[in-house]
């Protein structure tokens, strides 16, 4: 790959980087081939926290990594940060605390960038099943808006623009690949379980490294899916991928229109949205239950041919992909 | 068939003393039906009425008997239902014939609804042949039952005739019996016609088709018939016997029972206990006993999906041409959308519509808590009938409220009086009588508020009793009550599906319950929600649903865009069975919860 790739100032080329591998020759070695932004994964600078993360990396090691890369003249540095833990034995105020020794420690670094996830129990997991077994492990509710509302805060008095939901950036930093995701823009993925898109399919390899591998060494199909997708689904996909940033959606976006734009009226009243122009964006409160106003939302624009159709590989309608060719 | 030589009868007895078993071994002794044609139990043709073994639909049919004396007869059975709820079509079938056979278990003895049918027939002057049933079983008693049957009637031992209709013991006795002890019909052949219809049934072809007994004079087609109960002339077109199926006959002359076929469009216009006449021949008067039925027991009815409703219009408009009783108009509700506020005789008789409405036609519906009708006095202005908890007027705005009343009757072995007693008192029932019918068992008779009665009384006296408790009521009067309505606030607004009426020491109970429920089933929105239960201006329970702060705040990149939209497509399927009542999203299950509350 650090062969291969073009070398341009306007190309956006992100490694994403385990703070245990950090060192100022490799990230130099990266930056000579052509990486243009390093995203760390700290999740937390907390040893309590990051053990409870089940992380191998010391809390000092996502520290280093951010100063070796910005020595090894990398501007562009993006952290995660996790929020919502409820680590056993803390107290409410000792949760407070931690976080807020987490905000400060990310800001103090020279990071252009800030993804902030906040924990969540996906089935399956180990998480998952220690909830199961009576554990809890994820913060109570008011505190989960209490410590996103103080990320919001310290990220805005570092200069950070929070420009999409889980994302913030200095002016002029935002991630460019994360934003053509959300702005619908084509992109393509290689390897097992990667997502591609061409404006009009999206589709996923398999996710079993042999499954994709024989595949490929066979001449057979890698995709574990393809869809074609309805305008219908697409309007809903721009719908909620708008809103996500702080851009917003139009105000004439088709899904928005009849019983959807009295939704639109009880949000602004109820201050989840704030008209910008002729955009429609959300609030610090609105990004908090986005779930909730895209789901009012879409209850409102019933009728309107939301329900998905079938598409699966091979199964593509033409009529529907004449549709679709229609409307673009 | 000359009049003397006729007997017209009905079955009555308590549920499962085996009033249909003893019609069938008629209706083969006497050679009525084939073996082949012979169903189980043929008179309960509907498959809801097979179900529950009780008779909803009266039919009658008409057997041809040798007697004892060699002589021919010709016996009609008229069939009667057998619950509460259509006491009044009971009433007026037995006022088609001139006796009946008081059926009664030889095990279990006189039940409520034993006495509740005699009194209709003594009521209508009937001949009463006792009929001990079910001899055969090993825990008969029938000394015991016989010394019951004595007592309560006055008549000689050897009145009383022991059977056992499934084994078919002693079948003759009671042909004989029939032949002998019940009158035959009277009546005057030259009068103008007067006929009774105690039934109807609807035909595609042919419209609406009473069932009838001709009391005077004939009926036979061609003539101009007219009903008493409304202005409407109709042409005969035929008439005929019942036996399985029609048979058409020339003529129908006093004292026999059969149908009657005039192109009439709606089975509406064939009341029952009407009378029939001869359009240019009148007779002076009807016959006595008619009146409008009323409906006793109200609920609204919604299709869980909107777009049911036009189904369900066509499905009640249906069941309506075979089911006069059935009344129904459209409603609206904040909650619930649009759907129809319908009356009923009783509950059976709701079930059975519901049942029916979702078992015939395939809907899924959302029933309101049932209630009675009010008789509301203003302080100004007329009493108004109040069959819907919203449209009562504001407290301050009444005198006073009356709820019907009717007599319960209970009959049960002296160990459960006291779980009875209990009962009686916390539903507001004021004691009537109490007395021993034999050693062990007493019958109890109570005043009780029938919405006392509606809601889940039934259940409450089966487990009070074990299930030894029989129970029947019938009708008294409107009286006064300190009733109030009860309405539930979400965010403020009513939900008016919920409201109900109630009496006032209740409605503290009955608020709580309820907004703790509703409380655990309206789940978390962006806001805060509160849930009141209130009476007039006055709050009596208020329950708050936390709003909902947490979302998923995560990363959404190239792999998460169609895993999310799925999401979103999914849980608004999930929403289309959410309703709107303002701002606040509640699934039906709060509605239906409603309905299980435990008073």
């Amino acid at each position: 790959m650090l062969g291969i790739a073009p070398r341009s100032e306007r190309l956006e080329w992100t490694l994403e980087l385990n703070p245990d591998d950090a060192t100022t020759d490799r990230l130099a070695r990266w930056r000579d081939r052509g990486v243009t932004r390093i995203s760390v994964g700290a999740q937390s600078f907390d040893p309590v926290r990051l053990a409870f993360l089940g992380r191998t990396h010391g809390p000092d090691a996502a520290i280093r990594a951010v100063r070796a890369a910005s020595k090894a003249g990398f501007e562009e540095i993006s952290l995660d940060l996790i929020f919502n833990l409820e680590v056993t034995g803390t107290t409410p105020a000792g949760r407070r605390k931690a976080w807020a020794r987490d905000l400060a420690t990310a800001f103090a670094l020279p990071i252009t960038h800030l993804s902030l996830y906040g924990l969540t129990i996906e089935p399956g997991t180990a998480f998952d099943s220690r909830v199961r077994g009576g554990a809890t492990l994820t913060a109570p509710d008011a505190a989960y808006a209490a410590e996103y509302r103080a990320a919001c805060g310290a990220a805005r008095r570092a200069g950070f623009e929070h420009y999409e939901v889980s994302s913030f950036a200095l002016p002029g930093h935002r991630s460019r690949h994360n934003s053509a995701y959300w702005t619908g823009a084509p992109y393509l993925g290689l390897g097992p379980a990667a997502h591609s898109f061409d404006g009009l399919r999206r589709w996923a390899n398999v996710s079993s490294l042999t499954g994709w591998a024989e595949a490929l060494a066979t001449g057979g199909d890698p995709r574990a899916f393809v869809e074609l997708l309805t305008p219908a689904q697409r309007q809903l996909e721009t719908l909620y991928l708008g809103l996500r940033r702080s851009e917003g959606v139009e105000r004439g976006h088709p899904l928005l229109s009849g019983r959807a734009a009295e939704v639109v009226d009880a949000l602004l009243h109820e201050e989840l949205v704030v008209e910008q122009g002729t955009r429609l964006a959300c609030t610090t409160r609105g990004f908090l239950v986005l779930d909730g106003i895209l789901d009012r939302l879409a209850e409102g624009a019933e009728g309107k041919g939301i329900a998905p159709r079938a598409a699966r590989p091979g199964m593509e309608r033409r009529d529907s992909f004449d549709n679709v060719l229609g409307r673009r | 068939m000359k009049a003397d030589r006729i007997r017209n009868f009905a079955i009555i007895a308590h549920i499962d003393h085996g009033k249909s078993t003893l019609a069938d071994r008629l209706l083969e002794r006497t050679g009525t039906l084939a073996l082949r044609e012979m169903r189980a139990q043929v008179l309960d043709a509907m498959d809801l009425e097979r179900e529950r073994g009780i008779t909803i639909k009266m039919h009658a049919i008409t057997m041809a008997y040798r007697a004892a004396d060699g002589r021919e007869y010709e016996l009609n059975l008229i069939d009667t239902p057998g619950h509460v709820d259509f006491s009044y079509e009971v009433s007026r079938s037995m006022a088609a014939a001139e006796g009946v056979l008081l059926v009664v278990d030889a095990a279990q003895g006189i039940e409520a609804q034993t006495l509740s049918n005699l009194f209709l027939a003594l009521e209508n002057d009937l001949e009463i042949v006792p009929v001990i049933n079910k001899i055969d079983l090993p825990n008969a008693r029938p000394e015991m039952v016989t010394e019951e049957l004595v007592n309560l009637l006055g008549v000689d031992e050897s009145e009383i005739i022991h059977v056992s209709a499934k084994l078919g013991t002693n079948i003759e006795a009671v042909l004989e019996a029939i032949v002998a002890r019940i009158p035959p019909p009277e009546g005057d052949p030259d009068a103008p016609l007067r006929a009774l219809i105690f039934d109807s049934q609807f035909d595609k072809y042919r419209g609406a088709v009473p069932y009838i007994r001709v009391v005077d004079g004939r009926v036979a087609p061609g003539m101009q018939i007219a009903f008493f109960s409304n202005d409407a002339t109709y042409e005969v077109t035929e008439v005929g016997r019942l036996r399985l199926g029609m048979h058409p006959a020339p003529e129908l002359r006093f004292g026999e029972v059969g149908y009657l076929v005039a192109s009439i469009k709606r089975v509406s216009d064939t009341k029952v206990g009407d009378t029939i006449t001869e359009a240019r021949n009148r007779a002076a008067g009807p016959l006595p006993g008619y009146r409008e039925v009323h409906p006793m027991v109200f609920a609204g009815l919604y299709p869980t999906d909107a777009d049911q409703y036009a189904d369900l219009r066509d499905a009640l408009e249906k069941l309506k041409l075979n089911d006069s009783s059935l009344q129904y108009e459209p409603e609206t509700s904040s909650a619930l959308g649009f759907g129809f506020r319908c009356g009923f005789l009783g509950m059976l008789h709701r079930e059975i519509v519901q049942e029916r409405l979702e078992r015939e036609f395939d809907l899924d519906l959302i029933t309101t808590v049932p209630n009675v009708e009010y008789h509301v006095y203003p302080e100004h202005g007329e009493m108004l009938l109040i069959e819907n908890p919203s449209k009562m007027p504001g407290a301050g705005e009444i005198e006073r409220v009356e709820e019907p009343f009717v007599r319960g009757r209970f009959i049960l072995p002296a160990t459960y009086i006291g779980g009875v007693l209990k009962l009686c008192e916390e539903r507001r029932g004021k004691h009537v009588k109490m007395e021993y019918i034999d050693a062990e068992r007493v019958e109890i008779e109570y005043d009780l508020p029938l919405a006392e009665i509606i809601t889940d009384f039934f259940d409450r006296l089966k487990s009070a009793t074990r299930g030894y408790a029989s129970f029947d009521y019938e009708f008294r009067e409107y009286r006064a009550s300190d009733l109030v309505k009860l309405d539930i606030l979400v965010n403020g607004d009513p939900l008016d599906a919920l409201s109900v009426i109630l009496h006032r020491d209740r409605a503290y109970d009955w608020g709580r319950s309820l907004s703790e429920k509703l409380k655990q089933l309206i789940p978390r929105q962006m806001f805060e929600v509160v849930i009141q239960a209130a009476i007039g201006t006055r709050v009596i329970s208020r329950e708050v649903v936390r709003p909902l702060r947490k979302n998923v705040t995560a990363k959404c990149y190239g792999g998460d865009i169609t895993r999310k939209r799925k999401l979103l497509e999914r849980q608004k399927e999930g929403k289309r069975r959410m309703k709107q009542v303002g701002t606040v999203e509640i699934p039906q299950e709060a509605f239906l919860a409603a309905l299980q509350i435990e008073s």
